[in-house]
């Protein structure tokens, strides 16, 4: 037996495939899939939440309730109900519970089960009463949207879209979780501008101006570019964007 | 922020990984040529004219790193399926490389034979199901010393 030898073929066992150019394809391919699946999802979950049953909302108020620690400052509680009842009456304020919950951002939630969450940083930062009035009307207008479900809907879909299609411990998973919450920001900001419309609208109703709603940005925006307070709007739209509405409001009226 | 460090990493990874990649293809290719003179094969035994006068047991083994680009298009394949073309040029390396390091534990030998190869992932993602971290690549085989040195087997 004669040996023959001749140098490795080094085009045999890898392909000429410019990876460059494949991880481009794929990654642009993809985001366009993923944002595309995610925007009809998100609009099905719009549909199809605020339909859920008062009775589960009220369970998934309970799961996330325990995530945070409940104060029980009730002169707070029982002044914010106050404010709750001038701005739409005994009868429909006593349908909402308010809850404060030790956290030192200042942050207002609307919680699944009609629950008013506020943050013990709101309570000691914002002491006007008209500006608190149109914080707690701001997540009223999310209650009457129902805002806080189809969130918490999109929100579950954008988590199981990503943990399934890239696993949940990949560094892939963090870039399109990434991508996608820009498309989630730009449904909840059409939802925080909505809300803004129904809260200005009530505290318009009971005080008679928008004072509280503008003095209320006014006051974060102030913070907004350096402090704990930026957190508060990943989601939300820039605080001069919403005083601009509630001043195009006033001149409206 | 997550997104420009993740960005961040894939350039570095892409032009530090191809630099890398390219370097090493030159040495094996100019190593490859310089032992060419050492034939290696995979029969387990001498032909009956041929006698060993010594043989012994050689092996030579590397662990290669894929770089993060290619990992993350590994896991971008992974998701649609196809040639998984991030792990080819990884495993060529690492194969021939071995290889060059089992042929440079024979000098002073003649033939290697019965060669063998085994490929298995080492490092933190050895056993995770997103995939390759290091490769390592052993080959080994028997180095045998031929009365006479014939020209051929």
């Amino acid at each position: 037996m004669k040996l023959d030898y001749r140098q490795p073929d080094a085009t045999v066992n890898v392909s000429k495939v410019s990876p460059l150019k494949r991880a481009v394809q794929l990654f642009l391919g993809l985001s366009v899939t993923f944002v595309t699946i995610y925007v009809v999802l998100g609009v099905l979950v719009n549909i199809l939440a605020p339909k859920i049953p008062m009775s589960l909302e009220q369970k998934m108020g309970s799961a996330i309730l325990n995530e945070w620690t409940v104060g029980n400052d009730n002169e707070t509680v029982n002044s914010y109900k106050d404010i709750l009842v001038k701005l739409v009456g005994e009868e429909v304020a006593a349908t909402y519970t308010i809850m404060i919950l030790e956290e030192a951002e200042l942050n207002a939630f609307a919680i699944p089960g009609n629950i008013v969450g506020v943050t013990t940083g709101f309570v000691e930062e914002i002491t006007d009463e008209e500006m608190i009035a149109f914080a707690l009307g701001h997540e009223l207008g999310h209650f009457e949207n129902r805002d806080h479900i189809k969130s918490y809907g999109r929100l579950f879909v954008l988590y199981t879209m990503v943990n399934t299609l890239t696993g949940s411990d990949g560094s892939l998973a963090t870039a399109f979780l990434d991508l996608l919450s820009k498309t989630e920001t730009k449904f909840s900001q059409v939802d925080e501008l909505r809300a803004d419309v129904y809260g200005a609208a009530l505290l318009y109703d009971t005080y008679g101006s928008y004072d509280g709603g503008i003095d209320f940005f006014n006051y974060l925006s102030e913070d907004y570019d350096g402090s704990h307070i930026v957190s508060y709007f990943e989601s939300h739209p820039h605080p001069e964007k919403r005083v601009q509405r509630l001043m195009d409001m006033t001149e409206l009226e | 922020m997550n997104l420009i460090v993740f960005i961040g990493l894939i350039v570095l990874g892409y032009l530090a990984g191809s630099a890398a990649e390219k370097n090493h293809y030159r040495s094996i290719e100019k190593r490859e040529s310089e032992m060419a003179d050492l034939p290696i094969v995979t029969i387990s035994k001498l032909p009956q004219n041929m006698d060993a006068t010594n043989s012994r047991l050689v092996n030579g083994s590397v662990v290669i790193s894929i770089d993060y680009f290619k990992r993350i298009l590994a896991q971008l394949i992974n998701i649609v399926g196809g040639k998984v073309i991030s792990y080819e040029s990884l495993v060529d390396r690492a194969r021939r490389e071995a290889i060059l390091r089992l042929k440079e534990e024979s000098r002073g030998y003649d033939y290697i034979i019965n060669l063998r190869i085994e490929t298995s992932t080492i490092g933190n993602a050895a056993n995770s199901k997103n995939g390759v971290g290091s490769v390592e690549v052993l080959a080994y085989g028997t180095a045998v010393k031929v009365a006479g040195n014939e020209t051929g087997l």
